[in-house]
């Protein structure tokens, strides 16, 4: 009894301090905006029943910012369900990636994304078809983003929404500052030379256009005098012209020929880029330091034979 | 002998003791008590056709005569439905009991699909009766014992002698022994004398109304207790596992009752955590919630007015008053009890923004996990645990939670009946045990806490 | 009893890695780790084996177990207080398992083993959970060239033999250091090394190197189904299981050694005390975990002199 006693006074005593939150005080924050002129602008956009709203503040520092935003609002702001965050092109994209990695209270498993315009929020729940875009076409998360951010040895990389609001490229980075947007052909090289499949090549194939989409993708660096890129692919046929008769053993064997050297010369080109960017999206930097354990010569300095082996092994519904 | 004038001294003013002389013999019984077709059938006819009587056991046909040596054994036979015969130099006591008691009901507390429909009844005889039918063995011994100064009421020990422990056997005995009260109504009033009135809210003891039960209690190594005049039996020593699972698992297929058997351990737990798991992912760690769920949540809970966790304490008790006020009515206003609460503080309550419906949800999730275990105690029990995990969640959230597992677990741990460990299959971890209980398994084995005789099926 | 004196000093012998030790070797073995862990598994699987003492009574022994007490509810609650209760003064949140130790320690013995075996069955529950839903995000491209020298491989196997088999000293009867618990100790060094493995796996030299709580960080990267996700408060039950096995033992030991076993119920607030007035400087801490390893070291030996010593005379 005197226990109970003991356990209602305290019941009493503590509730509603200390981490005590009931959820009507909560902002769900879906996605954060985050802009920096002269000082931080945030705009953080809050979950709420069927639709969201987005609040703004600014503040010399992004915790003073947060707290801007707090005081137009009756509630706290809550990361741990966060879906993306979303970045302008003139913010350090380092002190803000470690300002949320600090905090225990924020999830690692939303998106990271650099904006070319800050008029995002023009619909409901932006943050999270956002996070499902991305989520679906296999982009690197926050968590994968950190990883490269704090290798010394490989720049990163970061979807980049257009003023469509949609994810045609990918940032990538050189050292602090954007080298170069990638395309959308070449993302789909990026993902072949990352491991990552989805991506669909376009060939020529007798003057028609032919297109594959990569099932199962494995890529191997081999590296010595030279670096060796081997990419051996699985790929189902999605799109050829019907005068094309793929019934024939021959004709399957020449478009795998084609597709070949397409991506081949798209690779070349890809790389030769990278080089000419200085923006080593891929890590190769950090697997020659890992081969020779130093980096007298970078990444930039090697050349490089590109081997592809594609295999088509579906053609779906259709015998020709 | 002077036992006549004892009688007449002491039973003075009791108007139903009937003595009645007959051809020198005396006739002393208690009407209510006794039969008189039995009287008229086992005693009077006998005598009546005899001349001259010279030794009064060979002439009564009835079946049970008993000797009586001293004036304490004959007012303990009298008083138990006896007749005594007095004549000039014996005295005995024939069994003329009457038949106060009800039929061989089905059981209504535990009952079953499939298994036998039998249950106990208040006369201690029939109960014998029931469980004897089901062991024939020689083995199974019952030690009988009167307590109470007034009651005198019977009590028996049941256990099989060469698969019972010895030292279990005894220390009831002693117990039984030492036993001194005026007198005692129900089984239920005899389990305070067993056991030392500890802290501990779990039942010491398992009651059950099937025979069944019993004798596969009894098969196990058990003590059973059994008492005139209540219809239920105490099983000795009863462990947790015990109460969560019935016996009439055993008549169905094995694979299909161990899903049933996890999902009770599971409503178990569910009916002591969830309330408190609630408050405190709701209020605490809500980033275990996934994103559209915790929405969903907020939303219901827009304009309740009440903190969580008062909403909870308030939800759980009018809960209570509902199960309560339910069980004392009787069952023809039950219904408009249950269409009150379901309406009102279901409906309304929710509609009038006093709760959300998530904790309406939540709590009928506790009560009805709750309501799978037929003992009303171990549901007593199991709400003292749901309010002090509460309390502690409400101000530490889910490392509360953490802390008041492990002191639950300590909790139960240290709780012995007879020295055997309530937690028992658990810890200590016996796996004979648990493929009776928890699961259902073939088992050869006794286990070893409550017998000494290894195997099953050996002699 | 043999089997529970077993799964007691499993939990306990992973107790000291959680916030000190496992960040730690991490951050100097790098990708050699398991080379460490070999080694280590295998020197502390010696040790265990031939180190045979008994615990006397001394006021040496409760002032060593006094120690590992403040050091294990030290990271006990800054542990909770940075997961769970980011906003709960520090002293609030030991009070709770002082409560619990206290309650515990004043039943009989028996209690604790009987606690630890079902603690131990929820513990591999969780871990096994924490393991496969993990798996899938581990890479062996982590285990790169991170310029680690040799020496750092073997401190930290060191350093692994050291924090694994100190807390089971304490528990040390002179019957009970058999074979079994070599066993025990070799499956506990064995789940403690996959976790080391997946972290480093998962977060690669660098996240290592800058996170707190690397074993916690990649629990948030838990996602049953694409539903449950962000369980890592509920599956880090794993460490405070661990933790309060580990204050149980130390306390018990406490207990063992006075005279009057009531002694505990005034020692450990004092204990929770002078934890929480340490945890005002947050200097200290960070000095404790930094010399952490020395500290022990001292300990263990100081524990091993005392008690050999004594037992030879007697």
């Amino acid at each position: 009894m005197k226990k109970l006693i003991l356990l209602f006074i305290t019941l009493f005593l503590v509730t509603g301090c200390y981490n005590y939150h009931d959820l009507n005080e909560l902002g769900i924050a879906s996605s954060i905006l985050i802009d920096y002129t002269d000082q931080f602008e945030v705009t953080v956009e809050i979950l709420e029943d069927e639709k969201s709203e987005t609040y703004k503040g600014s503040g010399k520092t992004l915790d003073n910012a947060f707290n801007n935003i707090i005081l137009g609002t009756e509630r706290d702001l809550y990361y741990n369900h966060l879906d993306a965050i979303i970045l302008t092109e003139n913010v350090n994209v380092k002190d803000i990636i470690s300002y949320f990695m600090r905090n225990p209270e924020v999830n690692n498993t939303f998106y990271l994304v650099i904006t070319e315009t800050t008029d995002i929020y023009k619909e409901d729940k932006f943050g999270k078809t956002l996070s499902n875009i991305l989520k679906r076409d296999n982009m690197s998360n926050f968590f994968d983003i950190t990883q490269t951010l704090f290798e010394e040895n490989q720049d990163m990389a970061i979807p980049y929404l257009n003023r469509q609001l949609k994810i045609e490229s990918i940032a990538a980075y050189d050292e602090q500052s954007i080298a170069f947007n990638l395309s959308l052909e070449e993302i789909d090289i990026y993902k072949l030379l990352t491991n990552n499949t989805g991506s669909n090549i376009v060939t020529s194939y007798e003057g028609e256009n032919v297109e594959i989409k990569v099932n199962e993708i494995t890529t191997k660096y081999k590296l010595n005098d030279e670096i060796k890129i081997a990419i051996e692919l699985e790929a189902s046929l999605v799109e050829i012209d019907q005068t094309i008769d793929t019934s024939n053993l021959d004709t399957i064997a020449k478009i795998e020929e084609s597709l070949n050297k397409e991506i081949v010369k798209q690779t070349a080109t890809f790389i030769d880029k990278l080089k000419y960017t200085k923006s080593d999206i891929l890590g190769i930097d950090k697997m020659l330091y890992n081969k020779f354990h130093n980096l007298l010569k970078t990444f930039e300095d090697y050349n490089y034979e590109i081997e592809v082996k594609t295999h088509i092994n579906k053609k779906g519904l259709l015998l020709k | 002998m002077n036992f006549l004038e004892l009688v007449q001294e002491e039973y003075k003013e009791i108007s139903d003791l009937v003595i009645k002389p007959i051809k020198g013999i005396h006739l002393i019984y208690l009407e209510t008590l006794a039969d008189q077709d039995k009287i008229n059938d086992y005693i009077l006819k006998a005598v009546a056709s005899k001349r001259i009587i010279t030794d009064i056991k060979k002439v009564l046909p009835s079946p049970n005569v008993k000797d009586i040596k001293n004036y304490k054994e004959l007012k303990l036979y009298l008083e138990t439905g006896f007749t005594i015969v007095l004549t000039d130099n014996e005295a005995i006591a024939i069994e003329t009991k009457a038949n106060i008691t009800r039929s061989i009901d089905t059981p209504s507390t535990e009952p079953t699909i499939f298994g036998p429909k039998d249950s106990l009844t208040e006369n201690y005889q029939i109960n014998l009766g029931l469980i004897k039918r089901r062991i024939k063995s020689n083995h199974l011994k019952n030690e009988v014992t009167y307590i109470g100064r007034f009651t005198k009421t019977l009590i028996s020990t049941l256990y099989i002698d060469n698969v019972a422990e010895k030292e279990l056997v005894d220390q009831v005995r002693e117990k039984m022994q030492n036993i001194v009260i005026d007198g005692i109504n129900d089984i239920g009033e005899l389990k305070q004398f067993l056991v030392k009135e500890t802290k501990n809210v779990f039942p010491a003891f398992k009651m059950t109304e099937r025979p069944d039960i019993i004798a596969k209690s009894l098969l196990e190594g058990k003590i059973v207790i059994l008492m005139d005049t209540s219809p239920y039996a105490l099983i000795i020593p009863s462990f947790l596992a015990d109460f969560i699972n019935p016996v009439s698992d055993d008549y169905t297929k094995n694979i299909n009752v161990n899903f049933l058997k996890i999902l009770r351990f599971l409503c178990f737990f569910l009916s002591i955590i969830t309330p408190a798991f609630y408050v405190a992912i709701t209020t605490f760690n809500q980033e275990t919630i996934p994103t559209s769920l915790l929405i969903n949540f907020q939303a219901q809970r827009e304009g309740v007015p009440f903190p969580a966790v008062i909403e909870c304490l308030i939800t759980l008790i009018i809960c209570e008053i509902l199960r309560e006020s339910d069980t004392r009515f009787p069952s023809s206003y039950g219904s408009a009890i249950s269409i009150l609460g379901a309406l009102v503080l279901g409906d309304a309550a929710v509609s009038a923004g006093i709760v959300s419906p998530i904790m309406i949800i939540v709590i009928a999730i506790t009560f009805i996990s709750s309501l799978i275990f037929t003992d009303l105690e171990i549901i007593n029990a199991i709400r003292h645990w749901r309010f002090f995990f509460l309390v502690v969640c409400s101000i530490y959230g889910l490392y509360g939670i953490g802390l008041s597992l492990i002191f639950f677990i300590a909790n139960m741990s240290n709780y012995e009946v007879f020295n055997k460990p309530y937690f028992y299959p658990i810890s200590p971890f016996d796996p004979s045990y648990i493929k009776e209980t928890l699961f259902k398994m073939r088992n050869t084995r006794r286990s070893k806490i409550l017998s000494h005789n290894k195997y099953k099926g050996e002699a | 009893m043999k089997r529970e004196f077993n799964i007691l000093n499993y939990l306990n012998s992973r107790a000291l890695f959680m916030g000190i030790g496992l960040s730690k070797l991490l951050i100097q073995a790098h990708e050699y780790i398991w080379i460490s862990l070999i080694l280590g598994t295998i020197i502390g699987a010696i040790l265990i084996h031939f180190v045979k003492f008994k615990m006397k009574k001394s006021l040496l022994n409760v002032v060593i177990c006094s120690i590992l007490f403040v050091i294990g509810l030290n990271i006990l609650i800054n542990m909770i207080s940075t997961m769970y209760l980011t906003e709960m003064p520090k002293l609030l949140v030991g009070i709770p398992i002082i409560l619990l130790v206290m309650y515990i320690l004043n039943k009989r013995e028996v209690i604790i083993y009987r606690v630890a075996n079902i603690l131990f069955v929820l513990n591999i529950f969780l871990y096994v959970v924490a393991m496969l839903s993990l798996v899938s995000d581990f890479h062996l491209e982590n285990f790169t060239y991170s310029n680690t020298p040799i020496q750092n491989v073997i401190f930290s196997a060191l350093e692994f033999a050291l924090f694994s088999t100190l807390p089971t000293l304490i528990t040390r009867d002179e019957n009970t250091a058999n074979i079994s618990l070599v066993k025990t100790y070799i499956i506990s060094a064995i789940t403690m090394g996959t976790w080391f493995l997946l972290t480093y796996g998962i977060l690669g030299a660098n996240l290592v190197d800058i996170y707190r709580y690397p074993e916690y960080i990649i629990l948030k990267k838990i996602s049953i189904m694409n539903f449950l996700e962000n369980i890592e408060n509920i599956v880090s039950f794993v460490w405070l299981f661990d933790i309060i096995i580990f204050l149980l033992c130390n306390g018990n030991a406490i207990k063992k050694n006075v005279d009057n076993p009531k002694v505990i119920n005034i020692l450990l607030p004092i204990l929770l005390l002078i934890t929480a007035f340490i945890n005002r400087f947050y200097i200290l801490i960070l000095y404790i975990y930094k010399y952490s390893s020395i500290i022990l070291l001292i300990l263990a030996i100081l524990l091993f002199v005392a008690n050999k010593k004594r037992h030879q005379t007697s």
